[in-house]
C-alpha cells in the first residue's frame, strides 16, 4: 500500500504510548521496520550503548521521497488502514509511531532508495525539527541512523543504565531477532567491533550457533513440526530449545516470537518449562528461541505500546502447542539423570595423617553395621522403578535422609521425595474420579489476599477434584468445608494459601489440574527442617521407591543425590 | 545448705521433676533442677516454662539453702547410690553441690538458685480459683479426650483441651477439626463461678502421668494472675501455662438425634476396625461400615467393616450388632475409630449416625458422660 495518514478514528483506537523507553527499544523498532521492508540483509551498529549511535541498514523495499517525508510524521504507516486490518496484519509495525517518536528525541537520519527508482532520498530530523528531503545516491534499501538519543531529554538520559548494560539490552534484541529470522543475514557491530553475525542461509541451528556461540548451537534441539495427532490446529511452532545441560538461572535465555514479533509471556515460558518436567531444577531455566505462527486474528497485538505483550484468543491452545513441540524435541533426552554427588576432601594437613583403622581389622568390624543386603546381589537386579532399594541410616539438618544403597550412599531430600509421593497419590486418586475428602466438623474460615482469591476462583473445579470443598464466605474470605484426605494433619489454612499463592504466580503443570495437583502435593508434604523418626523415614523411602518417577518432585527438583562407593573410597584415599 | 535425705525418695523426686526439665534450651538454668530447703522438707523443682513440676520430700535440715544443678547428672549419680541416707551440701557463697553417700561423693557445679524462674505454689495461697476432683476420674477424663486435640499449632486453641468448671461439673473437650471428644465428670464440691480454661494437651498428658495411681483428691487451681493452671497431687505440684482464646462452641456440633443407632461389643468392633485398617493404610485410612439391620424386628443385625487398597487387597469383617434404624453406609478414618474405641472400656459401644455425610457419634452404651463425634470421609465420586 502507498503511505498515507491514518484517519483520526483509527488513531484513537490505537492507544498512544511511550514507544522509546531506552536505546534498545529504538533499535527494536528499527529492526522491525527493516524486517517489515522484506530485508534479506540487516546490519546493526551501535556506539556507546546506543546513546551515541544506533544504525540499522537493510536491503529491503526502501521508500520514495514522498513516502519518506510521511514516514517521519506521527501515525503515518504503510501497514494499516483501518483498525480491522489488525486482524490480518502480517507486519511487525502498524502504529506509525516509531520513527517520529525516535526523531523527537534524537538526531535521526534516513537514507533510502527503492530498487525501481533511479535516485534515493534522504532526510534528517533534529529533535523533532525535520529538514526537507533531498535527492541522494543510495544503494537499494534503507539506512536509519539515530544519534544523540535523549540528548534533549536529560531526565531520560539519567534514567538509563551504564552504557555496557544498555549495549547488552540492544545486543539481546538483535540476537533475538537474528535467531528468529534464520533467512535474514544479520551482522551486529558494537563500538566498531563485530559482535556476531548470521549467514541468512535459513538453518535454525546454524543461526543459533552464529548468534549465541558454538556451544549453544551444539545443545540446540530443533522444534520439528508435530505429526497430525499431536499438532494443535492453527498453531505452528518453530525454532529450537536447549538440552537440559544448557540452563540459565534466569528466564532471559528463552525468547518467544509470535508471528515474527518478539513478545513476553509468562504462561508460554511456564508451559515450555513444563516440558522439562523433572529435567530441570527449581530456579533453573531453559534456553531457546521459539517462533509461533498463528492466524493474526487469533492474537491481539495491540495491548502494549511497545508491542511486547500480546493477548491470545486461546492462550491454553498456544501453550499446549509450545509444550508439545518442546516435549517432542526433548523426547530423546534421557530423563531423571541421577546427579552424582562428589565431596570435596576437607582442607588441612590433618587429613593425610589421620589414621583410620582398616575396615578389615576385627575391632573395627564391631562398629560397622552390616548392610542388610549385599551390594552385588542388588546390582544384578536393578529396581524397575529407577531407584535402588535403600536402607535408611539417619537424617541431616532435619531435611535430608541418608541412606545406603547397593552402590554407595544416597542423600534424599525429604520434602522433594514426599512431594513426589503425594503428587502421584493425588494423580492416582483423580485418575478416574475425584479424590477422597475429609469434611471438617466446623467450616474453617480462611482470609485470602485478592490474588489468592482470584487463584481460587480460577481453580475451583480443580480444587474440588482434588478433594477440597471451599465456599465463598464474603469479605475476601472462604469457608473450607472439607480437605483432601491426603492432606489431613497439616495446617489447612496456611497450606491452602500457599497453594493459591503458587497458582497465582502461574503454577506449573501440563494442565491446570496438574498445576493444582503439583502445588497441593507440594504443600501437603513434609517440610524441610522437620525431624523424622527412623520409621517415618523408612516409610517415606519405601513410598518413594513405589512411585513411577522417583527421582524428581512434581516441580522437577531432584529427590536424591548419590555418592558412589568408589567415590567414597577415593575421597578417603583407599583407592 | 546442708541436708540429709533418703536415696530412694530423692531418686523418685528427681525422676518426677526431671519430666519438666527443658531439653533444648538457650537458658542453661532450665536444664537444671532446683533443690531448696522448705519448712523442714527438701523442695525439688524443674520447669521448661511450658510446664513446671515441684515435689517435696522429707529431709533433715542442718542448714537452709538452695541451688540448681544439672538435672540429668544429679539423677544419674543419685540413681547409682545405695538406698541409704544421702547428704547434700552447698558451701555458702559457692554454687557447687556436694552429694555424698558413705564413701561415694560428687561435686556438681551448679547455677545460683536466684537465676531459676519462680514457680508458683498452692502453698503460697491466694489462687484465683480452686476445685477438687477425684484423681482417677480426672486421669480417665484426660485419657478420653486429649488424643482428639490437634497436633499442629495452626489453631492454638485446638492444640489444647477445654476444661469447663460449672457448678459441680467438670467438662473436658478437645477437637482437631475432624473429631471432637467430650467427657463430663463430678467435682468434689460446686464451684462458685463458671470457668473455662484451655490447657495444652501435652501438659494434661503429663498431669495424667503424675497422677498415676494416686487416690487422694487432686486440687486444681488458677494462679493469682490467672495465666496458669496449678494442680496439687499428693506431695507434687504441677504447673502449666494456659492457652489464650475461646474454645469453639462444641455443644452445637454434637448431633442429638440419629437415623440409625447400633450397639455392639467394643472388643469385637475394635478388632474388626484394626483388621481393616491394615488394608486401609494405603488408601487414606478409609474404612467403610455397612450397617445391616436384622431381617426382622427381633433379629440382631450386623455391621460389615471393610477396606480396600488398590495394590494390596481387601478385607471384610462382620460384627454382630443390634441395629435400630435403616440400612446405612458410612466411611471413617480407621485411626479415628481405633483411637476412640481404644479408650472406651470393654463392654458395649453405641454408634449413632445420620447417613454417610453427617457426623457420627461414638459412646459407651451404658453411660452418657462421654461423647465422641467423628466426621465421616467422603469417597471421591466416579
Ligand atoms: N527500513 C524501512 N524500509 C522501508 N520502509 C520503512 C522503513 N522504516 C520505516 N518505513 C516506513 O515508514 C513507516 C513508518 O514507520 P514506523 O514509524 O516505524 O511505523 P510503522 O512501522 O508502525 O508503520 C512505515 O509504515 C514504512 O512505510
Ligand atoms: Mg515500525
Amino acid at each position: 500500500m502507498p503511505i498515507q495518514l491514518l484517519t483520526g478514528d483509527t488513531i484513537g483506537k490505537i492507544a498512544a504510548g511511550e514507544v522509546v523507553e531506552r536505546p534498545a527499544s529504538a533499535a527494536k523498532e528499527l529492526l522491525e521496520n527493516a524486517l517489515d521492508a522484506g530485508a534479506r540483509r540487516i546490519a546493526v551498529s551501535v556506539a556507546s550503548g546506543g546513546t551515541e549511535l544506533i544504525e540499522v541498514s537493510d536491503d529491503g523495499d526502501g521508500m520514495d521521497a514522498a513516502g519518506l517525508a510521511l514516514a517521519i510524521q506521527r501515525h503515518a504507516t504503510s501497514k494499516l488502514r483501518r483498525f480491522e486490518d489488525l486482524d490480518t496484519l502480517t507486519t511487525l509495525g502498524f502504529r506509525g509511531e516509531a520513527l517520529p517518536s525516535i526523531a523527537a528525541v534524537s538526531v535521526l537520519a534516513v537514507r533510502t532508495r527503492r530498487a525501481q527508482d533511479a535516485t534515493g532520498a534522504a532526510i534528517a530530523v533534529r529533535f523533532g525539527e525535520a529538514e526537507q528531503p533531498r535527492a541522494v545516491a543510495a544503494p537499494p534499501g534503507t539506512t536509519v541512523s539515530v544519534r544523540d538519543l535523549f540528548a534533549n531529554v536529560p531526565a531520560r538520559r539519567k534514567f538509563l543504565r551504564q552504557t555496557g548494560t544498555e549495549a547488552a539490552y540492544i545486543g539481546r534484541s538483535v540476537a533475538a531477532y537474528a535467531a528468529a529470522n534464520p533467512g535474514v543475514a544479520f551482522t551486529f557491530e558494537q563500538d566498531g567491533r563485530r559482535a556476531f553475525g548470521t549467514d541468512g542461509g535459513g538453518d535454525q541451528i546454524a543461526t543459533a550457533a552464529g548468534v549465541f556461540g558454538a556451544d549453544v548451537g551444539a545443545a540446540a534441539l530443533p522444534l520439528a513440526p508435530l505429526d497430525e495427532s499431536a499438532a494443535v490446529p492453527g498453531v505452528t511452532v518453530e525454532g529450537w530449545v536447549g538440552t537440559p545441560s544448557l540452563i540459565r538461572s534466569h528466564r532471559q535465555g528463552l525468547v518467544f516470537f509470535v508471528n515474527g514479533r518478539w513478545i513476553q509471556n509468562r504462561a508460554l515460558a511456564f508451559a515450555l518449562e513444563e516440558a522439562y518436567h523433572s529435567l530441570l531444577m527449581v530456579g533453573r531455566h531453559p534456553v531457546g528461541v521459539v517462533s509461533i505462527r498463528l492466524d493474526p486474528a487469533a492474537v491481539d497485538v495491540n495491548v502494549h505500546p511497545t508491542k511486547a505483550e500480546v493477548k491470545f484468543l486461546d492462550e491454553r491452545a498456544v501453550c499446549r502447542a509450545v509444550q508439545r513441540a518442546a516435549h517432542a524435541a526433548l523426547a530423546g533426552v534421557p530423563r531423571a539423570v541421577l546427579p552424582e554427588l562428589r565431596w570435596e576432601p576437607l582442607p588441612g594437613p590433618e587429613q593425610q595423617t589421620l589414621a583410620i583403622p582398616d575396615q578389615r581389622s576385627p575391632d573395627r568390624r564391631e562398629l560397622v553395621i552390616p548392610p542388610e543386603r549385599s551390594g552385588t546381589a542388588l546390582a544384578a537386579h536393578p529396581q524397575a522403578s529407577g531407584v535402588p532399594i535403600m536402607r535408611v541410616l539417619g537424617q541431616v539438618a532435619g531435611t535430608f535422609i541418608i541412606a545406603e544403597g547397593p552402590n554407595g550412599m544416597y542423600l534424599i531430600d525429604q520434602h522433594a521425595a514426599h512431594e513426589r509421593v503425594m503428587y502421584e497419590k493425588f494423580l492416582g486418586q483423580i485418575a478416574s474420579r475425584s479424590a477422597d475428602r475429609q469434611p471438617l466438623l466446623d467450616p474453617l474460615i480462611v482470609d485470602l489476599a485478592p490474588e489468592e482469591l482470584a487463584a481460587w476462583e480460577r481453580s475451583t473445579a480443580e480444587l474440588v477434584q482434588l478433594g477440597f470443598e471451599i465456599e465463598a464466605f464474603g469479605g475476601g474470605a472462604v469457608a473450607v468445608r472439607a480437605v483432601p484426605a491426603l492432606m489431613r494433619g497439616v495446617d489447612v489454612a496456611e497450606r491452602l494459601r500457599l497453594i493459591l499463592r503458587e497458582l497465582a504466580e502461574g503454577g506449573a503443570g501440563e494442565s491446570w489440574l496438574d498445576a493444582v495437583a503439583i502445588s497441593a502435593a507440594c504443600h501437603a508434604s513434609i517440610r524441610a527442617g522437620q525431624s523424622l523418626s527412623l520409621a517415618e523415614m523408612r516409610e517415606l523411602v519405601a513410598d518413594l521407591e513405589r512411585t513411577d518417577h522417583p527421582r524428581a518432585c512434581g516441580h522437577g527438583r531432584p529427590t536424591m543425590l548419590h555418592m558412589t562407593q568408589g567415590e567414597l573410597e577415593r575421597q578417603f584415599g583407599r583407592r | 545448705m546442708k541436708v540429709s535425705c533418703l536415696q530412694d525418695g530423692l531418686q523418685r523426686a528427681l525422676a518426677q521433676a526431671s519430666r519438666a526439665v527443658a531439653t533444648k534450651t538457650a537458658l542453661p538454668v532450665l536444664s537444671n533442677v532446683l533443690l531448696a530447703t522448705d519448712e523442714g522438707r527438701l523442695r525439688i523443682a524443674a520447669t521448661n516454662l511450658e510446664v513446671g513440676i515441684t515435689t517435696w520430700i522429707g529431709a533433715s535440715i542442718e542448714e537452709e539453702g538452695r541451688i540448681t544443678v544439672d538435672a540429668r547428672l544429679l539423677s544419674e549419680f543419685v540413681n547409682t547410690l545405695p538406698n541409704a541416707p544421702v547428704q547434700l551440701a552447698v558451701e555458702s557463697a559457692r554454687s557447687s553441690l556436694t552429694v555424698q553417700s558413705g564413701r561415694d561423693k560428687a561435686g556438681i557445679n551448679g547455677i545460683d538458685a536466684d537465676d531459676f524462674p519462680v514457680i508458683p505454689s498452692l502453698e503460697a495461697g491466694g489462687e484465683a480459683f480452686t476445685a477438687d476432683v477425684d484423681p482417677q476420674v480426672l486421669r480417665e477424663m484426660i485419657a478420653q479426650v486429649e488424643f482428639a486435640a490437634a497436633t499442629d499449632e495452626s489453631r492454638p486453641v485446638l492444640a489444647g483441651v477445654l476444661m469447663r468448671f460449672e457448678e459441680q461439673r467438670l467438662t473436658l473437650a478437645a477437637a482437631d477439626g475432624f473429631r471432637l471428644a467430650v467427657r463430663e465428670g463430678e467435682l468434689g464440691q460446686a464451684v462458685g463461678e463458671r470457668l473455662d480454661i484451655i490447657v495444652p494437651a501435652r501438659a494434661l498428658r503429663e498431669l495424667a502421668r503424675i497422677i498415676g495411681d494416686q487416690t487422694a483428691p487432686v486440687r486444681l487451681a488458677i494462679t493469682p494472675n490467672r495465666s496458669q493452671l496449678l494442680v496439687r497431687v499428693g506431695e507434687t505440684e504441677f504447673l502449666s501455662r494456659l492457652i489464650d482464646g475461646t474454645f469453639p462452641d462444641f455443644k452445637q456440633i454434637v448431633p442429638r438425634e440419629f437415623g440409625t443407632t447400633l450397639e455392639m461389643g467394643r472388643d469385637a468392633f475394635l478388632n474388626a476396625v484394626r483388621r481393616a485398617s491394615y488394608f486401609a493404610r494405603d488408601n487414606n485410612d478409609v474404612i467403610r461400615l455397612t450397617v445391616h439391620p436384622g431381617e426382622e424386628a427381633f433379629m440382631p443385625g450386623s455391621v460389615e467393616v471393610s477396606a480396600t487398597a488398590a495394590e494390596r487387597g481387601n478385607s471384610q469383617s462382620f460384627v454382630d450388632a443390634s441395629v435400630d434404624g435403616s440400612e446405612t453406609q458410612i466411611a471413617f478414618n480407621a485411626r479415628y475409630l481405633a483411637d476412640v474405641l481404644g479408650i472406651l472400656k470393654h463392654g458395649q459401644v453405641m454408634i449413632g449416625m445420620n447417613g454417610g455425610n453427617q457426623a457420627g457419634v461414638v459412646r459407651a452404651a451404658n453411660g452418657d458422660d462421654y461423647t465422641h463425634v467423628i466426621m465421616p470421609m467422603v469417597i471421591g465420586a466416579q
